[in-house]
């Protein structure tokens, strides 16, 4: 019969699936205590020890503390105490029988009656026996150990204690299991008086009281773990002691009260890493600088980028911030002059001009306007943006009156010049215009003819119009459309956003008085005060201001402009602490009775943690706003805001940035599949990549359930990945447009078999179901395999003197004859091997190696399936986990630090509001926005201890 | 060991014209100057890393001294036996577990140069401890424009956890300014060469040098004195950030600083600026080799570091026919053929060692050659990559150290030595002499003759 699997929650971590089995040797060893919370796999609710009837067996059992705890997930390896065909050694008379089985667990037999299917299942068949006796077998184990150990609890005489005997369940307690060894082993130098390194152990009298004195009895565990302490020369615990109290006191020292005061954790200032800084100077000033590619690698911590324990300073980096902050600058305000005509714009001269009738050639390619018409010019647009029309023209003056140059712009007027030189003084007559991208006809027209040939002024009777040549410059302002549309359209260049204001001399009055003198000071305080304050993400100080102002006054004295002067002060504000670091502010916590509880960030910190988690950039005007108004203190407040920033354009940075780290895609970008070997090319790599952050995106943007990630029966294909796949798109819809695809008859389901991750996950010349399962253990399951033991031995070149051969299955399949490798790989294997019909790049495959595929496959506990798309219907019924697991992983990446102990209570909550919300996308952004470890940081000088 | 000591005179006869800037500028400016008139050239320092570590059995080579034979893997050095040390039987230690699991490559990169076992985290308080190039940078680096120089080719870009519960800071990164500070590296030979000798816009600008450099230094007072007062109200984890931040704008400051009090024209090499990473690996790593060749005849850095690949790389190397990862590979499992695709990797990197070496070698300097003042480690902190091992690590080292080695022999230590022993020896060579260097035990014997 299938085992139940079992997960366990502790640390605020869940592990598993274990079975049954491996469960009650942690319940009967103390590793899991009665107030420990484990899930049944099937169950969605998580459940004291103390109230599973399967456990109570065990419970009871409790043999003190002197019996070795198996470490999680190594136990049940090797049935010691069973025979081979499953019934426990000694008498199960004597062995209380547990209460409840559950209704899964009774098909025995029709495991047993499948005799045909491969080896593969053969190897867990002794777990899954060991399982169907419940408790006893481990019962029996751990008596039998203590009678070999002579170990009991009251240490008496009377050691061959049988476990059931005990009829109250009873787990170690500090007082009667922990402190008699502390003080036999510990107490002699750490204690009040002698206080040895600082410590006096005995002043901690409660088990609470570990909890509270965290980080000092994780150092206590460290030592006892190293053997580095008791002393070689003082006498020294058993190894089952040592192991006890070790494991005693970490779950002690991590147990946590979610009903009291919570460690909101500290997220260490973080640097903006290059997509944050490209986004942010984009949104500060408008200038989009592509050169963060130069920066160096921000390097990873957790998986994200954003961390800010190691997103590090080096003085390479701080040369390249120099350098763009100077490099910024300038574009800003070279942006503000047309640049010189030949240097990209584009110049109509010639015959290079259309012209209406009545239009002459006027010598050197000039055209004459004698009484009408216009001249024309086809411009092609490549970018909107603000333009500049220059036209060159001059003019025979009539009665007095030079000659109107009307420009339009696609048969819409525009301005009209009065063209008032004469052939020697031609000049040109510009117009700044905004131009949308494509065609465009530009017409000057000559609109006031005059001709009297009896005009007594000789030079004055007939007025005539000359157009050497129309140019188009520009575009002056090129921003990223993102830019754009943040702006809602408005078409300020760099330039004219930051300079608000100029010296200026006054002028005089009707009274003659002089007004509106505005000083360079003055001046520079309003450009910089605004600059500074978007800059800084918050008011700027009116120090900050002045400090930044004098560069302006630096500038002038060294004979250098206003314009200069902001330019300097400009290139400071980007290269300032308060630019490149989002800093917070230290304070005093919120309760001073429970300072470990932290205090709450102020409006405009929280607006930066907003806008970084949802745009990786700096926060937008209108939470800016809502800040200064202090209007982000309720979860509504901020609900409404995360609702709003979700619709933005800008929230693509989400799926960008926290898409591609968490499914890794990101990764995409260096593999080296060999093209030899596979359907490779350098359009289907960037095409896998695209795939999956849409389908992130839909997710978020339809605010779908977040479960789609792992088995959306649809997914988003160009004309590359659909022949990739094999499935047909719509007729007619452009090649390179990605068009969302049903899945429903197609082995394909969800983000784990989508050409990116299948990609990432195998080496150059081959797939790696190790790396494909372990993947799935960790970015979905959110349950990581333990590192492999040092020096893990390869896969055995035989067994029982056997040469090993035959397909990549098989020889994996030798890893579970090893019980150090099947611990793990028992868990991995099956997970990856389930993928194996999807080659190196996701392709798919019936054969491999020459024979046919097998991706059937059956978990630990029993579970079994046949492909992928069944695989994943598993790992749906596992969805807490997978929940559990994002909500972790999106916590991580918008707080900037790694997960700890003490954020359990608050992923806790997420889960609930996101179930309860139908797993909504939003539901899970939102929960993590009003956490308290996203609004909430513990003040600098306090720790656990 | 024998100083090289040469007269004013005889390094101007030895070198170019184009060199003898530099060297001047060096002289005059650094604590090179002896006394009595003569000056040491100086020494450098360049400390190569190649990652997963190497085959053994075809790294060994058979005997000891001068009459030592070359190993299959080593065949490349032929030409240049007389040049390089093969130094079996060092360790590095602290690139084992002791106690910390798994993460064998991490802590191969991390402790390579640090000598120093790296914290075990994901990202919280990374620390492996200061590497042995920065220790030298720190005492030496303020005579040359570059205190040190660190060079990569893998742009760093993994996500997720990089080696069994290590931070990718620990594999991305061989030199520590501090314990908590990796030194980012530098991957682009343009950007490289931009460093060392300017932009082209740096030149177009040269009138205006004079008021930008002015401009610079302003900026750089503001925000050392920002990031001053920021820290006062900062806990402990942020102040260090900040420490971070205040000492690079010192020590682009300190430069600054060097650089307006130049009265000379900056030395520029006759080489063409590259373009960019190109294509081809073996172009990069001969491109970044160049650059270290030209930093060092300049005089523009004495210090180096450079990673062939990121620990735990597993990049195919397509160019010489091998197509599967490095990493997977080195887990071969003696399978024949993977061991033999892992020995042309071996032989690939040493082609570009030997690449380097004779760069150096073909720069005159003095009455030698730049070689001559060079020490050019080589090596891995895995020594059998299918094995995880680190002990008798694959060491190599290139170059007299200005006679403080003397190579062309093959040394072997007893079992265990620190490699740390080797960084004592390299750094006194540099002037930055220490007692004790990670887990060193002692310096290193038998490297001059």
């Amino acid at each position: 019969m299938p085992a139940t699997a079992w997960y366990i929650e502790q640390s605020g971590r869940t592990f598993g699936p274990y079975t049954t089995d491996q469960v009650c040797t942690m319940v009967a060893t103390g590793r899991l205590r009665p107030d420990d919370l484990v899930r049944k796999q099937g169950y969605l609710e998580w459940s004291k020890v103390s109230t599973m009837a399967e456990l109570a067996g065990a419970l009871t059992a409790k043999p003190a503390g002197k019996t070795p705890p198996p470490a999680p997930g190594r136990s049940a390896a090797e049935p010691r105490t069973m025979s081979a065909d499953g019934q426990p050694v000694g008498d199960p008379g004597k062995t209380q029988a547990p209460a409840a089985r559950t209704p899964v667990e009774s098909n025995q037999s029709k495991v047993e009656a499948a005799p045909d299917r491969p080896s593969f299942r053969k190897r867990f068949l002794p777990v899954l026996v060991m399982s169907n006796i419940l408790c006893l077998g481990v019962l029996v184990a751990v008596a039998t150990y203590m009678a070999m150990t002579g170990g009991s609890r009251d240490g008496g005489g009377d050691a061959k204690v049988i476990p059931v005997v005990d009829d109250t369940p009873k787990a170690p307690t500090y007082e009667t299991d922990v402190q008699p060894l502390l003080a036999k082993y510990c107490y002699t130098c750490h204690n009040a008086e002698k206080h040895k390194a600082g410590l006096a152990l005995d002043k901690y009298t409660t088990e609470a009281s570990i909890a509270r004195g965290r980080k000092t009895w994780l150092g206590v565990v460290s030592m006892l773990d190293k053997h580095e302490m008791p002393p070689e020369e003082k006498p020294q615990p058993t190894n089952e002691e040592r192991k006890f109290l070790v494991d005693w006191i970490t779950a002690a020292a991590d147990k946590l009260d979610c009903n009291g005061p919570i460690n909101p954790g500290r997220v260490t200032i973080r640097r903006l890493n290059r997509v944050e800084y490209r986004n942010t100077v984009r949104d500060l000033v408008g200038i989009d600088y592509e050169l963060t590619e130069d920066f160096p690698a921000d390097d990873v911590g957790y998986g994200y980028d954003n961390i800010g324990d190691v997103l590090s300073i080096s003085p390479l980096l701080m040369e390249r911030y120099l350098a763009a902050a100077e490099e910024i600058t300038n574009r800003i305000f070279s942006d503000r002059l047309p640049a010189a005509v030949d240097k990209g714009g584009t110049r109509y001269d010639g015959d290079r001009l259309s012209v209406s009738s009545g239009v002459d050639e006027a010598g050197g390619g000039a055209k004459g306007l004698s009484s009408s018409g216009e001249v024309r010019a086809e411009h092609e647009v490549k970018r909107e943006g603000e333009y500049v029309i220059h036209i060159e023209a001059w003019g025979d003056r009539g009665d007095g009156v030079w000659p109107n140059m009307a420009v339009s712009i696609d048969g819409k007027h525009q301005q009209d010049f009065e063209v008032n030189v004469r052939r020697n003084e031609a000049k040109t007559f510009d117009l700044k215009t905004t131009l949308s991208a494509g065609k465009h006809r530009i017409a000057a027209a000559f609109t006031n003819d005059y001709y009297n040939p009896n005009h007594p002024d000789r030079r004055e009777r007939d007025r005539n119009l000359y157009i050497s040549y129309i140019a188009v410059d520009g575009p002056t302002n090129v921003r990223p459309p993102a830019a754009a549309a943040a702006d809602n359209g408005a078409t300020k260049s760099p330039f004219d956003r930051l300079m608000i204001a100029y010296p200026s001399n006054g002028t005089k009055d009707e009274q003659g008085n002089l007004v509106g003198i505005v000083t360079v000071d003055e001046a520079a305080r309003l450009v910089i005060a605004q600059l500074a304050t978007r800059a800084f993400r918050r008011p700027a100080t009116d120090d900050e201001v002045q400090r930044v102002v004098d560069f302006v006054k630096l500038a002038i004295e060294q004979g250098d402009t206003y314009e200069r002067g902001i330019q300097l002060a400009a290139q400071a504000v980007l290269v300032s602490p308060h630019f490149l670091f989002r800093v917070e502010q230290d304070r005093a916590p919120d309760d001073p009775k429970h300072p470990i509880a932290g205090y709450t960030l102020d409006d405009y910190e929280l607006a930066s943690r907003l806008s970084y988690f949802i745009y990786s950039s700096m926060p937008d005007d209108e939470l800016i706003a809502a800040a200064s108004r202090g209007e982000l203190g309720t979860d509504a407040q901020i609900e409404a805001q995360v609702r709003r920033m979700l619709a933005d354009p800008r929230s693509q940075a989400l799926v960008q940035n926290f898409g591609g780290q968490w499914l890794q895609t990101r990764n995409v970008a260096s593999v080296s599949p060999d093209p030899k070997k596979f359907d490779w090319d350098e359009d289907l790599r960037k095409s896998m990549v695209t795939e999956t952050l849409k389908l992130f995106e839909s997710v978020m943007r339809d605010d779908a359930s977040v479960l789609r990630f792992l088995d959306a029966d649809y997914t988003f294909l160009n004309e590359r990945l659909a022949k990739h796949y094999g499935i047909d798109r719509p007729q007619g819809t452009p090649s390179d447009e990605f068009v969302k695809v049903s899945l429903i008859d197609t082995p394909r389901r969800g983000v784990l078999s989508q050409a990116s991750i299948l990609t990432i996950t195998s080496d150059p010349n081959r797939t790696s179901p190790v790396k494909r399962g372990k993947w799935v253990m960790e970015q979905i399951l959110g349950t990581p395999p333990p590192p492999p033991p040092g020096n893990a031995p390869p896969l055995p070149e035989e067994v029982d003197g056997k040469p090993i051969t035959g397909t990549l299955r098989e020889r994996m399949e030798k890893h579970l004859q090893n019980a150090t490798c099947r611990s793990c790989h028992e868990r991995m294997d099956p997970l990856g091997l389930a993928f194996e019909h999807f080659d190196a790049v996701g392709r798919w495959r019936d054969i491999d190696g020459g024979s046919p595929i097998d991706a059937s496959g059956q978990l630990p506990d029993g579970r079994e399936f046949n492909n992928a798309a069944e695989l994943v219907q598993l790992l749906m019924a596992d969805k807490d986990l997978f929940v559990r697991n994002l909500s972790e992983q999106m916590l991580t990446y918008a707080i900037g630090r790694g997960p700890e102990y003490y954020d359990k209570c608050a992923v806790d909550k997420m889960m609930r509001q996101v179930a309860d919300s139908d797993y909504r996308f939003s539901s899970l952004v939102l929960a993590i926005a009003t956490s308290d470890p996203f609004r909430k940081r513990t003040a600098k000088d306090v720790t656990d201890e | 060991m024998s100083k090289l000591n040469l007269s004013r005179r005889t390094i101007l006869r030895g070198l170019g014209t184009a060199m003898a800037l530099p060297m001047l500028d060096a002289m005059g400016s650094t604590s090179a100057r002896a006394v009595s008139g003569t000056v040491a050239a100086p020494k450098r320092a360049a400390f190569l890393f190649i990652p997963n570590g190497v085959i053994m059995d075809a790294w060994h080579g058979k005997g000891e001294g001068a009459s030592y034979q070359l190993s299959e893997t080593l065949e490349p050095i032929a030409p240049l036996r007389d040049d390089i040390l093969v130094l079996a039987g060092l360790t590095a230690d602290k690139a084992r577990a002791n106690g910390d699991g798994a993460g064998d490559h991490a802590r191969n990169s991390a402790a390579f140069l640090t000598a120093s076992q790296p914290k075990k985290t994901g990202g919280k308080d990374i620390q492996a401890g200061i590497s042995v190039d920065q220790a030298i940078a720190q005492k030496i680096g303020s005579q040359t424009r570059l205190p040190s120089l660190e060079l990569g080719t893998d742009p760093g870009r993994n996500v997720g956890e990089c080696d069994s519960g290590y931070s990718c800071a620990y594999s991305s990164n061989i030199s520590w300014k501090s314990p908590t500070t990796p030194m980012a590296k530098e991957i682009n030979p343009r950007l490289v060469f931009e460093r060392l000798f300017g932009t082209e816009s740096d030149r177009q600008a040269a009138r205006e040098r004079a008021k930008r450099d002015l401009y610079r230094k302003s900026i750089l007072d503001f925000v050392s004195e920002d990031a001053k007062r920021l820290n006062g109200q900062l806990g402990a984890s942020d102040t260090r950030k900040m420490d971070e931040y205040f000492t690079s704008v010192r020590e682009i400051e300190l430069r600054l600083a060097k650089a307006m009090a130049e009265t000379e024209t900056p030395w520029t090499p006759d080489y063409k600026r590259p373009d960019g990473v190109p294509g081809d690996f073996k172009e990069h790593l001969r491109l970044m080799a160049d650059m270290i060749a030209l930093a060092f005849q300049g005089d523009l850095t004495r210090v180096s570091t450079f990673m062939y690949a990121q620990a735990g790389s597993n990049k195919p190397y397509r160019g010489i026919g091998v197509n599967e990862g490095h990493h997977s590979l080195s887990h071969h499992n003696h399978d024949q053929q993977k061991v033999a695709a892992l020995k042309k990797i071996d032989t690939f990197h040493m082609e570009q060692y030997v690449y380097l070496v004779n760069r150096l070698k073909s720069i005159k300097e003095g009455d030698g050659t730049l070689l001559d003042n060079c020490m050019v480690m080589y090596g891995s902190g895995i020594s059998e990559g299918y094995r995880h091992q680190h002990d008798d690590l694959p060491i190599l080292l290139a170059g007299k150290g200005g006679g403080a080695f003397t190579p062309g022999r093959r040394v072997v230590y007893p079992k265990n030595t620190p490699l740390a022993n080797l960084f004592l020896h390299i750094m006194e060579t540099m002037g930055a002499a220490q007692d004790r260097f990670g887990d060193s035990n002692g310096r290193l014997s038998g490297l001059a003759v």
